[in-house]
């Protein structure tokens, strides 16, 4: 039975609960003994609960064995490398010190948060299809899309990008892991408690304030609420950690010879957003913590009550949160620019301005957060200066668009997958970009602000934007990662289907928006039924299709085609490792010599890594 | 779990920066607790500065009194640095000695604040700025007993004799802690207990 | 491996993109090029037939207020600059995937272009003109919208309650307070200045004939104005979340029993006007003698 007391998935079986319990025992002595009526006051109790078995699980995973035995005073061996690399397939389910390792955990983890989330979507959309209430009460219907946007925000989008970034990063950079292996680990070790933390408030009803929470409905809200707020902080705390541990890595850990200058795209899009979140993140955490203390400890940051102010919540949560958008976006900029130099053999045009387009994007977006309370009743004099920070964005994401245009342009396209959902990415992402452009004017926001207009948007940035990017990613470094090549047809009826299904799902809501619909309801007028069945229907399909994928992964990890080290012909430096790469990454320090995106010069090299004898490869995938 | 000595050693990589990767990471650490520091500033300067709304009841926070804590706390942040001065010069007894001074320091600051929590006469639960009195003070005082847990691990490190000139990060770490709880205590004391309260 | 490699794919001296590599590769000496302004003209037009097609099959609730007209314009222009942008994009991507597509086994390299600088200014520039012709449309009509001042000398001055589920008006100027739930009535072609309010959480006041919403937030008063211009009922709807009434907060819905705004005209107006009052006395008169007889709890 070594395996409840070594660090393992068996060992947080029995640890959360042992701290869980703990808690509560505290928590009812120390109520018993200061008095505090009722002595088991039971929102209080389950919040020290999942406090406690929260931090249970990641001591019981191992997250902390090493920080025990340094606070001990205990010698540590810095050479200590037997939580490094994947050995078999268990060591997946293990904490693990290997970027590769967790970078997999990561995307694994997310997708399959995808895939419920957008279960979610696919069951409140057969609420819609028809006019009337069918299959959900209201409650349920508000449950449900709250849950699917902050699981697709919190434990998808931004996690999943952490993954790519956490995989592919140090590669790119030449660094042998990430600059705190064990930080990396214990913040995707948070993900499951955080995704717990929120999918298990369907125990409670589920929280039914939106994505947004806004008090004062939160205050009138059943014990879910409370879980969306802890939930939030857990998913934020993780970000953050993995923020700060990119933004090292990537200043002090580049091989020799990689200058700023030299660095492929992805990483500088990585530093844009980790700064980003290292800025931004602890707003929504301060907003959900004064949210939290109004719900269980009776204070009145939020109440109308006791003089609070409910406009100050939306001020914080959107000052975070709309960084978030580009903390949402940023990387997957980065990965296409990486994918269209690849497989259009054509250095990235104006690389510079790319570069600086994702700070400039950054640094504006901190000054924009405002527009998505035009309609909210703020001081009307606001109102300007954030509509004009709000339009200049559209400067630096048109030159990285015209950019990427340029790229392709005198280019040899091959039409791969990933090339292809690159491509088909400008084209849904503008159209977002364009409706965002219109929504940041202010007399034409407050037209049609909470419509589906505005869900219209959203959708083309999020699903056409970030989505595109991330499976364009998948397919890029899939054979990377695995040692295989993916299927290509698959690949092509998978980019068809999504692509197609995609704009019929969201385009028609425009429309729905513009004329009077609004969002987060469970019935429409009947004038929108129709329109409402087609958006329906092409959601299921969009469903569908994510299984293609999932097929096409998971056939082609075990029985693909070997790829060999370098299947695009990349220049970067992940792709002069073999596939998979080996655990330690580099045999020997590689040096940088040049750009990144050196196509089409004769004989141009990005690095050159050092020839050691070829590391054993025991990745299994 | 089996050993991963067959597998070759990774590379000590070339920092390009002065600054050790712990140290830089702890840096960029502090900047979001900042952040976090900032969003219960915000709440704090819509309430009392842009709506003007004044403490609970009669009452004033104690300027005075809490003008000596903050002292306290300011003396607190030399003796760290004296401990960091001692192990460079290799003088273990005095790096702990200076540690426990720092650790008294603080744990003084934490119960006069505890003990001014008693005396302001409002609680948390009394309107919208009890709330963020005591959560601004709160968060602040939630990371100076982090930090005092710190200051105990570096003791007892110090005692193990593990601190030398040449591995000292993780001390230099906790000095560089202590010092951001002190920086945002001067600035909570000059905002919440200075500034003309309306 | 046979790598044709070009070195530049832009001819300066031509001011061209001088990009046909299959031409190069088959030893073709006659090079065909892609002359890029010819395209973008060609991007345009095909925008604008989209952003055309976009402004005439834009399916709009009536203009029923005096900022309709101004906030359907902006539309429009945003519809036609947007659609441009869409088709020179779009067309860009469509050629270049349809030119410099590469064929099985092809292992050419493509040009060796790291950036020109001219263009990305024109790229950096144009889209900040358009930007600030947004800006300036925006604050037109914005400005165009403010009738407030007027509305509060000459209007009517309503304050609405939001609650859950419902609305409550009261005519501030002619001291007259609806009952939970009551009918809406303005006179047509006159500013109303709204006071909003909530006695719950959030809710959201959107008449969209008016393009006119803004929330309902409790502890706060909004102010927003319209001036309806067309004689007839108008939906109601409640925009922001609010709790599981939400949904049928909309006054569009069958069997809701949330009631359209009505707009009427003056006359018609002051006739209801002093109707309500009539009323108003007649329950006070009642409620008075209630007080009196003792009988009220
Ligand atoms: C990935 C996420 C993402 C991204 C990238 C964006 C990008 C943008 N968003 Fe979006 N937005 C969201 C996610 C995102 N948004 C979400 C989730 C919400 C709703 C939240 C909620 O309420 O639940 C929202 C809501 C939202 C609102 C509030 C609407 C409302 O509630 O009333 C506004 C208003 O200004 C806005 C504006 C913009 C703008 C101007 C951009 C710009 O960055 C877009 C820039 C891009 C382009 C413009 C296209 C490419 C450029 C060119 C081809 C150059 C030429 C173009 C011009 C000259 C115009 N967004
Ligand atoms: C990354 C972000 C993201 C993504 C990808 C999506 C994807 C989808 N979204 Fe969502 N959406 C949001 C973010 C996102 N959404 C947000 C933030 C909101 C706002 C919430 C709020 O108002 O507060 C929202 C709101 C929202 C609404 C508005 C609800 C309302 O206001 O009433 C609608 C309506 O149609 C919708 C639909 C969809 C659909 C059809 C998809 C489709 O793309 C989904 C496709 C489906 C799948 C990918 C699942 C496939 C799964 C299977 C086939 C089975 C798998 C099996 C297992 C689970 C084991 N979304
Ligand atoms: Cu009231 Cu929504
Ligand atoms: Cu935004």
């Amino acid at each position: 039975m070594t395996a409840v007391l070594k660090p393992t998935l068996a060992r947080c079986l029995w640890v959360a609960p042992a701290f869980a319990a703990l808690a509560i025992l505290i928590t009812v002595a120390a109520r018993s003994i200061f008095g505090m009526t009722p002595v088991l006051q039971e929102s209080t109790l389950l919040t020290v609960a999942y406090i406690a078995g929260g931090i249970g699980f990641i001591v019981g995973i191992g997250g902390f064995d090493y920080w025990f035995t340094w606070m001990r005073g205990g010698e540590l061996d810095p050479n200590d490398h037997s939580q490094h690399g994947a050995h078999s397939w268990g060591d997946y389910f293990k904490f693990n010190t290997d970027h590769k390792v967790i970078g997999i955990q990561y995307i694994v983890f997310t997708f399959i948060m995808f895939l419920v989330g957008g279960m979610f979507a696919e069951v409140f959309r057969s609420e819609l299809a028809n006019p009337g209430q069918q299959v959900l009460t209201d409650q349920q219907y508000s449950g449900l899309i709250s849950q699917h946007g902050v699981i697709m925000i919190f434990v998808f989008m931004v996690p999943v990008f952490a993954g790519i970034g956490n995989y592919v990063i140090p590669l790119m950079i030449g660094a042998a892991d990430m600059a705190f292996p064990r930080l990396n680990a214990v913040s995707f070790w948070l993900l499951p408690v955080a995704a717990f933390t929120l999918l298990s408030s369907f125990m409670f009803g589920s929280f039914d304030g939106g994505w947004t929470g806004y008090p004062t409905l939160s205050e009138q809200s059943g014990y879910g609420m409370t879980l969306y707020q802890l939930g939030v902080q857990l998913a934020g705390a993780s970000s953050i950690a993995t923020a700060v541990n990119f933004l090292v890595t990537i200043i002090a850990m580049r091989a020799p010879g990689m200058t700023l200058f030299r660095m492929p795209l992805l990483v500088w899009a990585n530093l844009a957003t980790s700064a980003l979140v290292v800025a931004a993140t602890p707003f929504i955490a301060g907003a959900q913590f004064m949210a939290m203390f109004d719900r269980e400890m009776g204070t009145h940051f939020f109440t109308i009550a006791g003089n609070g102010d409910t406009f100050v919540y939306q001020h914080i949560f959107w000052f975070y949160s709309h960084p978030a958008v580009y903390i949402m976006i940023l990387p997957g900029f980065g990965i296409i620019s990486e994918v269209i130099a690849t497989h259009a053999r054509k250095p990235v045009f104006g690389y510079r301005a790319v570069a600086f387009s994702s700070a400039g994007i950054a640094i504006l977006g901190f000054a924009v957060w405002a527009h998505h309370m035009f309609a909210s009743g703020m001081e009307p004099w606001l109102r300007v200066p954030i509509m004009l920070s709000t339009l200049l964005i559209a400067i630096p994401t048109g030159i990285k668009i015209f950019s990427w245009l340029g790229t392709m342009w005198g280019g040899v396209l091959r039409m791969t997958t990933a090339n292809l959902f690159a491509i088909g990415f400008i084209f849904t992402f503008v159209i977002g970009g364009l409706s965002g452009v219109m929504l940041a004017v202010v007399p034409f926001d407050v037209s049609i602000t909470n419509s589906y207009f505005i869900v219209a948007h959203f959708h083309y940035v999020l699903f056409g934007g970030s989505i595109m990017t991330i499976y364009a990613g998948f397919y890029h470094w899939f054979p990377k990662v695995t040692g295989r090549m993916y299927n290509e047809v698959l690949g092509r009826w998978h980019f068809w289907i999504t692509f197609v299904a995609m704009n019929v799902t969201f385009f028609p809501m425009h429309y729905q928006g513009l004329v009077g619909m609004p969002r987060r309801v469970a019935d429409y007028a009947p004038e929108f039924a129709w329109s409402n069945m087609v958006i329906s229907l092409a959601a299921f399909i969009l469903g569908a299709s994510t299984l293609i994928f999932v097929y096409n992964m998971i056939h082609s990890a075990r029985h693909g085609k070997r790829a060999g080290a370098n299947p695009w012909g990349g220049l970067t430096l992940e792709w002069l490792l073999s596939s998979p790469p080996p655990i330690f990454n580099f045999p020997a320090t590689p040096r940088v010599i040049g750009g990144p995106y050196r196509y089409g010069e004769e004989g141009a090299k990005h690095a050159i890594v050092p020839e050691v004898e070829p590391a054993t490869v025991e990745t299994t995938v | 779990m089996s050993a991963a000595t067959n597998h070759s050693e990774p590379q000590i990589q070339p920092y390009r920066t002065g600054l050790r990767p712990e140290i830089l990471g702890l840096i960029i650490f502090l900047v979001s607790e900042a952040a976090l520091f900032g969003a219960f500033f915000m709440y704090y300067a819509n309430l009392r500065v842009l709506n003007g709304i004044a403490w609970p009841g009669e009452f004033n926070v104690p300027a005075e009194a809490t003008s000596i804590n903050t002292l306290i706390l300011v003396l607190s942040s030399f003796t760290c640095e004296f401990a960091l001065l001692s192990l460079y010069k290799r003088k273990n007894g005095a790096v702990f000695a200076w540690l426990l001074a720092t650790f008294i320091l603080g744990a003084i600051f934490l119960g006069l604040q505890v003990e001014e929590y008693r005396i302001v006469g409002f609680t948390p639960k009394d309107e919208s700025t009890g709330a963020i009195f005591f959560s601004l003070t709160g968060l602040h005082g939630a990371h100076v007993f982090i930090g005092l847990v710190l200051l105990l691990l570096g003791m007892i490190r110090a005692l193990a004799g593990r601190w030398t000139p040449e591995r000292h990060t993780g001390l230099l770490s906790i000095s560089i802690y202590w010092h951001f709880v002190d920086i945002v205590w001067v600035i909570l004391f000059t905002v919440v207990y200075c500034l003309p309260s309306s | 491996m046979l790598r044709v490699v070009r070195k530049r794919g832009y001819d300066a001296e031509r001011g061209q993109f001088d990009s046909d590599l299959r031409a190069r590769s088959k030893g073709v000496s006659e090079v065909k090029t892609i002359k890029v302004l010819p395209l973008a003209l060609l991007g345009t037009a095909v925008g604008l037939v989209i952003s055309l097609v976009l402004i005439f099959t834009r399916t709009l609730p009536v203009q029923a207020s005096a900022e309709a007209a101004g906030i359907d314009n902006l539309y429009i222009f945003f519809l036609g600059f947007s659609g441009i942008i869409f088709g020179i994009v779009m067309l860009f991507l469509v050629v270049a995937v349809y030119r410099f597509r590469a064929h099985p086994n092809d292992e050419r390299e493509g040009d060796n272009v790291h950036g020109i600088t001219w263009l990305e200014v024109v790229w950096t520039v144009i889209p900040f003109v358009i930007v600030v012709l947004c800006a300036i449309g925006g604050l037109m009509v914005l400005r165009s919208g403010d009738v407030e001042a007027q509305a509060r000398t000459s209007g009517q001055q309503i304050h609405v309650l939001g609650y859950q589920f419902g609305w409550k008006y009261s005519y501030l100027n002619q001291d007259i307070d609806l009952k939970d739930q009551q009918t809406l009535v303005l006179p047509v072609n006159e500013p109303v200045i709204f006071e909003l309010e909530s006695s719950d959480v959030i809710h959201s006041f959107w008449v969209p004939a008016w393009r006119m919403q803004m929330n309902a937030t409790p502890g706060q008063v909004n102010e927003t104005s319209t001036t309806p211009t067309k004689i007839g009922t108008f939906e109601i709807v409640c925009a922001y979340l609010c709790g599981v009434g939400h949904t049928n907060m909309n006054s569009a819905l069958p069997g809701s029993i949330i009631p359209k705004v009505q707009v009427v005209s003056k006359s018609d107006f002051d006739a209801w006007v002093s109707k309500q009052k009539a009323e108003a006395a007649k329950v006070a008169e009642s409620s008075s003698e209630e007080m009196t007889t003792g009988s009220a709890g």
